[in-house]
């Protein structure tokens, strides 16, 4: 019972990681494992409930929704790196350079900047911006890509403040080491770990976040397959075929909870802390 | 003079990674009515834990068997919820740390009432009375000012005065100090002890006091109990104790105060550190610091043996008897 | 009183910095707004008239100035596309938003709070398991995915509860409830896995706390301890946090009010958006980081009621 209740416990990232191979791998093997073109219109087999031929069933052109949901891997793990890998494109150099300089650009400027950033509504934000520069899927990265880079800063920002303390650093700089060297070859290896954590768990909530832009017609736009533009298209028949909203819907949930337990895992691991 | 409480062979284990840990190990003493116990050793040999087995409080991983009678009722045998009865009722506690055992979110006075209210069957306004009429018996200024402040605006020495007007609300009969005046400063810990003198002489209750600090033991216990690894070593009475100590341990104690109108070259230290509950050698226990040690103390564990009217737990009196 | 004015004092910065991201905003489209809003077709007249609307042919200094002086005599402007006041358009919309938030945080602490109890209570026992995993799953479930889940199951196939049909609560108190029901399942869920998770981790902190070891020694029992010590000191960080879930869940509530047709404050703006109304688009977002922020003062303001240190200075 109690070892059930250990591997429940520390299993779960491990579980985590599968998912997200798993994604990996049905993004990159799509055309293999897709029975159908996810984009093919076949007028004789509309709305057919999942049988045999179609396992989740077909949508209101007579796609078939399997495989779309399939090809819609690639979009949602685009979707996860490049919006993160904005992110912290944008986060991490400041919160390391403002964190290690301080003073009234740290304190007076960045900081206060990202107050403000952060009482915009992310999603509102998001909305506006990919508004603004038009609907698309490089837009809506970019968008929701300003949304997180926030939380990099900041614990980018956190990490250095105390690393600029040790006595390795000190160490470094009695020995005239250049501060690009420190702050890189030094404190940047040392904070990597809570910015991983932060990182998947920002996957998570990117893959939401283009899946609701998608949803709202700003993000993937048709006919490119892409989970949250499918729900968008089958909202419309939810009474006639409530199938269709079935399958996205969960595969969206199953890869976010992925990164979520993988990140959530991975805190533990990293911060026994956390939880005993 | 009949025991108020009477523990006996109290084993109390820890679970972790390893196993079950015995952090307590067969340990017997009595607290008499009206008497003040100490109960002295080095940090780590068990005597807060002891405590806490008595008021039931261990954290989720630890267990106690054994006998704990209070009033000859035996408490590890209660419910809990009988147990909570007894609680802040009849055995009070005071803990170590005054800065951070009282809820910062509430008054002081709310937490004094909290007790009364729940053990006494008496009105909003007499438990405000109540808890008052405690906080000028504890020697506080301005009671009535006092019962509406918060933790954060007393010091350490007026925190520690609250803890113990709370812990005599329900005039309990037992009251368990554990090391009370240890995070105080010096004058402000004379003046708790000689309040814990005043409420003992007042109310008649038993003490068990329990201390690293042997002055605080020689002012204000009338027997003392000395525990080293979990066990008691050495039980005296604290006139015997401070004139004739048997047991090693306790003397290389004795020695390691510094004496006023004495002038030391150095000050004596007892070498190493008390094992840890998972590695115990197994003859006695302190037989690895011990300057008397002999053969027989690395084979076999000695026993507490009654000498007169001592205790002590070490071969080197049992000697005559073989 | 210190407290207060420092804390007063930090909104301003923030609030200049959100009014210049805000203002930015039009100048972040891509070439010429008034021509992008407008389109190809429309008239020189049409065209010069928007740019003066917008005050697109001044300084862009003297822009921001002007329109901030606007803002804050109450004129966000007229919509491009309804020709009203955008402050009015605004305050038609926000009491439903406002109706929607407080039953979402409703439900949400309902669900919440008796589970982080029981999940710090019974720590690493199946109960804490099972409702921490509950909680990580429902942090993942896309809200729009499961307004549509709870509409095929409450609405189309049993037909129990109206997934439309907004009407406000003044006109007819007990349809407006029927249809805000489901939408505050769909919103709540997230919210509720997400505050009971911050509930979890900050009890298990107060927890082992010595003064809680005090409050057991004078004999409560397990359930007046957790609710009378532990719960108290346990909210402190949890409300301060639950200020910045106000963001989120307002974020949350567009899609929410765009799947149960609720004419709120996040239908407008995504209304606004497909109309290219960018005038309104401006003000809503100003409103909604507005009301960020006077959420999180009004949270910390709270801080200081919970915690009596604050008020004393002293402490964080």
């Amino acid at each position: 019972m109690k070892s059930v209740l250990k591997f429940f416990r520390t299993g779960l990232g491990l579980i985590g990681a599968i998912i997200i191979l798993a994604l990996v791998l049905t993004a990159a093997l799509a055309p293999v494992i897709a029975p159908y073109d996810p984009n093919a219109q076949n007028y004789e087999k509309i709305l057919q409930e999942p049988n045999a031929e179609h396992y989740f069933g077909t949508d209101d052109l007579g796609r078939d929704i399997f495989s779309r949901v399939v090809y819609g891997a690639q979009v949602s793990i685009k979707a996860a790196i490049i919006s993160v890998g904005i992110a912290m494109l944008i986060g991490i150099p400041i919160g390391l350079f403002t964190g290690y300089y301080r003073g009234f650009w740290d304190e007076w400027v960045v900081m206060r900047v990202i107050d403000a950033l952060q009482a915009f509504p992310f999603l509102i934000l998001a909305l506006a911006i990919s508004a603004v520069l038009g609907s698309g899927f490089g837009n809506a990265m970019l968008a929701i890509g300003i949304g997180f880079a926030p939380a990099f800063v900041r614990i980018t920002r956190g990490q250095v403040l105390t690393l600029r303390n040790m006595e390795y650093v000190h160490a470094a700089k009695s020995v005239g080491v250049k501060d690009m060297r420190i702050i890189f070859g030094h404190i940047l290896p040392n904070a990597m770990g809570p910015i991983i954590i932060q990182s998947t768990l920002a996957m998570a909530t990117g893959i939401l976040a283009e899946a609701s832009l998608s949803y709202l017609g700003l993000g993937v736009q048709p006919p490119t397959p892409s989970w949250g533009s499918m729900l968008n298209q089958a909202q419309t028949l939810m009474s006639v075929a409530p199938y269709a909203t079935y399958y996205p819907g969960l595969a969206i949930f199953v890869v976010v909870l992925g990164f979520n337990l993988l990140g959530d895992g991975l805190q533990q691991f990293l911060d026994p802390k956390t939880r005993k | 003079m009949s025991a108020i409480l009477e523990v006996k062979q109290l084993r109390t284990r820890f679970k972790n990674d390893r196993g079950k840990v015995a952090v307590v190990d067969g340990v017997d003493f009595s607290i008499r009515q009206g008497e003040t116990l100490g109960v002295v050793g080095e940090s780590g040999c068990g005597k807060s834990v002891t405590s806490l087995s008595i008021m039931r409080l261990l954290p989720q991983n630890g267990s106690s068997e054994g006998h704990i009678l209070f009033e000859g009722k035996d408490l590890l045998a209660l419910s809990e919820k009988q147990m909570q009865s007894v609680r802040g009722n009849e055995i009070a506690m005071i803990f170590q740390e005054p800065m951070t055992s009282l809820n910062p979110l509430h008054t002081v006075g709310k937490q004094i009432e909290e007790a009364v209210l729940l053990h006494r069957s008496v009105s909003k306004e007499d438990a405000k009375k109540r808890a008052i009429e405690m906080l000028k018996a504890v020697g506080m200024p301005r009671p009535e000012e006092i019962y509406g402040e918060f933790p954060h605006q007393l010091s350490g020495g007026m925190r520690q005065r609250v803890m113990i007007a709370m812990a005599m609300a329900c005039d309990p009969k037992l009251i368990i100090a554990d090391e009370p005046t240890t995070a105080l400063d010096v004058t402000i810990q004379a003046q708790i002890l000689e309040l814990m003198q005043e409420v003992k002489e007042r109310t008649g209750t038993s003490i068990m006091l329990i201390t690293h600090d042997l002055g605080v033991v020689a002012e204000m216990c009338d027997r003392v109990i000395v525990m080293y690894a979990g066990q008691v070593v050495e039980e005296a009475d604290v006139e015997t104790l401070f004139e004739d100590p048997k047991h090693p341990y306790t003397i290389g104690l004795m020695n390691s105060i510094p004496e006023l109108d004495e002038e030391l070259e150095y000050l004596e230290t007892i070498p190493g550190s008390v094992p840890l509950a998972h590695q115990m050698p197994s003859g006695c226990r302190f037989a690895p610091r011990c300057s008397k040690v002999m053969p027989i103390c690395h084979e076999q564990a000695p026993e507490l043996m009654e000498l007169g009217a001592q205790k002590c737990r070490c071969w080197l009196y049992a000697k005559g008897e073989e | 009183m210190m407290f207060i004015v420092k804390r007063l004092l930090l909104t301003i910065p923030i609030l200049i910095l959100v009014s210049i991201m805000t203002f930015s905003l039009i100048h972040m489209i891509p070439g010429d707004p008034a021509r992008v809003i407008l389109g190809q077709e429309a008239t020189p007249e049409a065209y010069q008239a928007l740019r003066t609307e917008l005050g697109l042919d001044k300084p862009i200094v003297e822009q921001y100035f002007s329109w901030m002086g606007k803002v804050l005599s109450g004129d966000l402007g007229m919509s491009i596309t309804d020709h009203v006041p955008v402050i009015d358009l605004i305050s038609q919309r926000l009491p439903a938003t406002i109706e929607l938030t407080i039953g979402t945080f409703v439900f949400a602490l309902v669900i919440a709070l008796p589970a982080g109890i029981l999940a710090a209570v019974r720590r690493n026992t199946w109960v804490d398991y099972t409702s921490s995993f509950a909680a990580l799953g429902g942090m993942s479930i896309p809200n729009f995915w499961l307004a549509m889940m709870v509409i095929i199951y409450f609405t189309v196939e049993n037909n129990w509860l109206p997934s439309s049909g907004y009407v406000p609560f003044s006109e007819d108190p007990k349809a407006n409830l029927m249809a805000m029901i489901l939408p505050c399942l769909a919103t709540g869920l997230r919210e509720s896995a997400v505050l009971m998770r911050m509930l979890r981790s900050s009890l298990l902190e107060v927890i082992n706390m010595d003064f809680v070891r005090t409050a057991k020694a004078k004999g409560l029992n397990e359930v007046k301890t957790v609710l009378g010590h532990v719960l108290r000191n346990a909210m402190i960080p949890v409300v301060t946090t639950s200020g910045l879930m106000i963001a989120g869940l307002l974020g949350g509530l567009v899609i929410t009010e765009s799947i149960f047709s609720i004419p709120g404050f996040g239908r407008l703006i995504v209304e606004s958006v497909f109309k290219r109304d960018y005038v309104t688009v401006q003000g809503a977002i100003l409103v909604s980081a507005l009301l960020v922020v006077v959420v999180n003062l009004l949270v910390d303001l709270l801080y200081a009621v919970i915690d009596p240190r604050i008020k004393a200075g002293k402490g964080a």
